[in-house]
């Protein structure tokens, strides 16, 4: 089990406390309810680039780095599709360095041009090193496109284009700010060796005069069901070719999505997996295949991807895939096999548990879905999957016009 | 409303409080150190060999050798094995790096009983299939090759090669024929010679007690595979500084790599040594980082590390840059090192990154498994828990006049090999 305590400031910031009397430190997560679905389609990457900005300084603390790395802490962050998550870790005696920096960059930030400048180079580096100048490194700016024609999960998070980044002001950087980053849109999570009343204090005295925002209203566009099935073929200048397939599958609160998530698990996780077993050590057909789900608050994705033997011919590896997944959906699983995926479950959940950042993360992010008891019950939620639960469930993915498949070809054959 | 102007009061942080993990043998005499926490559910198990990839005669031999095990033994033949191992939640890891090879498990504690014949199964009985081996030589090659694609990874080989020397254990690399050269014999002779009872420890963490001793002892307590030949090593590194440019048509980025040869870690420089690479570009707020990311945007990341292994560490500089920007970067690099030559570092930055590996020491020693990790890393070495409390020590009272008579010493630009792959 893990404890937690919540409450609310008059400002709308939602507050959980975790006590964890084992450790000298403390873990500080913020996650702000704004992510790359937000964007507007001739802005993207938008939110990301907006993360790197939340270091440039805030209005009355020039660096934000300084004085934490001065207190021993660290810090990080991330931008996903749905929200931006920050998050530091420091000794327990230094918490209150934690709140005067976070909470400043709430109130508001220093808004340089030159930092814009900077991290705009910088993110144009990083979509360079991370996207397009490693084998394989498009293949998310092509897939995404090819499996959403509506909602904003078209566009990743680190945004369609460079161009797109190159172009932000600092009047978008501005109007951003005053609209997304908010007491009333963000959720605070403290873990460490501490009381629910000292964090009660620190909270109200950091925080608690930082005005609320207008209500973000999010109205994005649905997904329609796809009709027909898509493909896109492109050549690199890659050595193996690669095959991706992506399905359309529930949204994160969905009661199906555990069950989605075990089905992956079933087919493409580890080396007794269904695909791999079938098409890696039997088959020979593949050096690699794995499935998983891409886990968004909207309406995700099931993938599929691998990397083909060289005699093995793209067409003959996506029918050999398809087999494979019409033969599962065909028959119930057998009961070792479900134990075995619960149980794989079960100890994932467990592993990813100790460590105390994991766990203010987690308690920030259930606390987002509108659920954060699934803290502790979601294990259970696997543990109750049934053989016709999945049976079911993988029949309503594993449609033809529902796939999207991307053949990824060497340039060199 | 509380003065936001005035940062809040930082206090010295305690001192670490690390304790020696408590010692058992095996029946076989294997040394078993413990980090135990009984509030945790997860057990893991780390078998080090004190052998690896430095001791192979051949390429790929000690990785491809404990890769193979998990493909089959005579109780759980073919793919059963690692279907038993999924079936009950377990995480096997196996990995060879220079000095010893390391078979980790993790696997919640009331599944540990269930688990551990199939670890002694692993290391009693491993069936050594020529139809599997040929098998996983053919997705090691392809993994190989879309490997060796990668910038940062063409360049980090082409270092260790050029810094230790491109025919010495430490220095070798493998290349794409040493895949079709490989025998299935030699592996079985390397996991028979050197992953055996008499020629490893075993580091546990997390909520050990006697119940779970005793199954250890049940399966892994027997001898096997001992009297194996080992053979001893030479490292002997011939470095000159060189400039290796290997171009890729249409880089974005070139992946750069600069390195030498750097002090052992008993040397009485190494931990002041260990301060100044922090300051230099140890850190997210280091000189590096700080000019050639924060300051000129060129990259979005550059970390200088030491490496130190049993008979030869290297000092490593890297980072991927814009090509437009790869000469800029460059200069920028022998900039930095020129600056802690010749000026002191002030006081306000030296205790703000003195403070900064304070809390960075206790990130990476909190909880048993983290302390279990930090162990493994310097046993090998000889050193106990201590060492960490001793370098934190000296940490602290290093002074400006010795890092700069330091960066005299060690931070010399154009005794440094660089490796540039890209434009």
């Amino acid at each position: 089990m893990i404890q937690f305590d919540k409450f609310t400031l008059s400002n709308g910031l939602r507050v959980i406390v975790h006590h964890d009397p084992t450790t000298p430190l403390v873990a500080m997560n913020i996650l702000y309810d704004i992510g790359a679905r937000d964007e507007q389609p001739d802005k993207t990457g938008f939110a990301h680039l907006f993360e790197h900005l939340m270091f440039g300084g805030s209005i009355n603390i020039p660096s934000y780095d300084e004085p934490l790395q001065k207190a021993g802490g660290e810090n990080n962050a991330f931008t996903n599709s749905d929200f931006t998550n920050y998050y530091l870790t420091l000794p327990k005696d230094n918490i209150e360095t934690g709140f005067w920096l976070e909470s400043d960059r709430m109130l508001n930030l220093a808004f340089s041009e030159k930092s814009l400048e900077v991290q705009r180079q910088v993110v144009i580096e990083e979509f360079n090193q991370s996207y397009l100048n490693q084998p394989y490194g498009d293949v998310w700016l092509l897939l995404k496109p090819l499996a959403y024609k509506v909602h904003p999960y078209q566009w990743n998070t680190i945004g369609k284009t460079t161009q797109h980044i190159a172009d932000a002001t600092l009047d978008d950087v501005k109007s951003f700010y005053s609209r997304y980053y908010n007491p009333n849109n963000a959720i605070l999570c403290v873990a460490g060796n501490v009381n629910t009343q000292e964090i009660s204090e620190l909270a109200t005295k950091w925080f608690g005069s930082i005005p609320s925002g207008s209500e973000n209203k999010r109205s994005l566009p649905i997904e329609p069901a796809q009709t027909e099935a898509r493909k896109l073929i492109v050549k690199r200048k890659v050595p193996t070719n690669s095959i991706y397939k992506a399905w359309h599958t529930c949204q994160r609160n969905d009661q199906k999505y555990v069950i989605t998530d075990l089905i992956s698990d079933i087919l493409g996780s580890g080396e007794s997996s269904v695909l791999y077993k079938e098409l890696v050590k039997k088959q020979r057909l593949f050096s690699e295949i794995d499935a998983y789900i891409t886990g968004d608050i909207d309406a995700g994705l099931m993938i599929v991807s691998g990397k083909i033997m060289p005699e093995t011919s793209v067409e003959y590896a996506d029918q050999a895939i398809e087999k494979v997944i019409e033969k599962f959906c065909s028959k119930k699983i057998s009961p070792t096999d479900l134990t075995k995926v619960k149980n794989r479950a079960e100890s994932s959940l467990a592993f990813s548990k100790i460590s105390l950042t994991n766990r203010a993360l987690d308690l920030a992010v259930f606390e987002h879905l509108g659920d954060i008891d699934l803290i502790n019950t979601i294990s259970k939620q696997y543990q109750h999957v049934s053989a016709i639960d999945i049976q079911q469930t993988a029949n309503d993915i594993f449609r033809n016009e529902n796939c999207s498949s991307l053949y990824y070809l060497s340039e060199y054959e | 409303m509380p003065d936001r102007l005035i940062a809040p009061a930082i206090k010295p942080i305690e001192k670490l409080r690390l304790v020696n993990p408590a010692i058992v043998s095996l029946s076989n005499e294997i040394h078993m150190y413990q980090f135990v926490n009984p509030l945790q559910s997860a057990l893991k198990i780390d078998i080090v060999f004190n052998t690896g990839t430095a001791s192979q005669a051949i390429p790929l031999t000690a990785n491809t050798a404990l890769r193979l095990l998990k493909e089959g033994t005579k109780s759980y033949p073919g793919n059963k094995f690692m279907s038993k191992i999924d079936y009950y939640g377990a995480f096997l890891n196996q990995n060879a790096s220079k000095d010893d090879s390391v078979v980790s498990l993790l696997v919640l504690k009331k599944n540990f009983n269930a688990t551990l014949p199939l670890l002694e199964s692993l290391f009693t009985e491993p069936t050594f299939s020529p139809d599997e081996f040929d098998q996983l030589r053919d997705i090691e090659r392809e993994d190989y090759i879309i490997q060796n694609e990668k910038p940062k990874h063409i360049a980090r080989k082409t270092i260790n090669e050029l810094v230790f020397g491109k025919e010495t254990p430490y220095g070798r690399s493998a290349n794409v024929t040493d895949y079709d050269n490989m025998q299935l014999e030699q592996l079985v002779d390397f996991f028979h010679d050197n992953y055996s009872s008499d020629n490893c420890k075993i580091i546990l963490s997390g909520p050990v007690d006697d119940k779970i001793l005793s199954i250890l002892d049940k399966h892994l307590g027997k001898p096997w595979n001992t009297n194996g030949k080992r053979t001893d090593f030479v490292q002997d590194s011939k470095f000159n500084p060189e400039l290796v440019h290997i171009v890729k048509d249409g880089a974005l980025q070139s992946a750069i790599q600069i390195g030498m040869p750097i002090m052992p870690r008993h040397h009485e420089d190494y931990i002041p040594f260990l301060l100044l690479n922090t300051v230099f570009g140890g850190y997210f707020g280091s000189r590096l980082m700080s000019n050639i990311r924060e300051d000129k945007g060129y990259t979005y990341g550059i970390h200088s590390q030491l490496s130190t292994f049993l008979k030869g560490s290297i000092f490593t500089i890297s980072t991927e840059a814009g090509t437009s920007v790869t000469n800029a970067t460059l200069q920028e690099i022998q900039y930095e090192m020129h600056q802690l030559q010749h000026e002191h570092i002030q006081s306000e930055e030296l205790n703000l990154v003195k403070n900064y590996l304070t809390g960075s020491y206790m990130r990476s020693l909190d909880g048993v498994y983290n302390q279990a990790e930090k162990f493994k890393s310097i046993h090998g070495f000889g050193l106990e828990m201590d060492y960490y409390e001793k370098s934190l020590h000296r940490i602290q009272h290093t002074q400006p006049d010795e890092l700069q008579s330091l960066a005299k010493k060690y931070l010399n630009y154009d005794a440094m090999t660089k490796v540039i792959v890209g434009a």
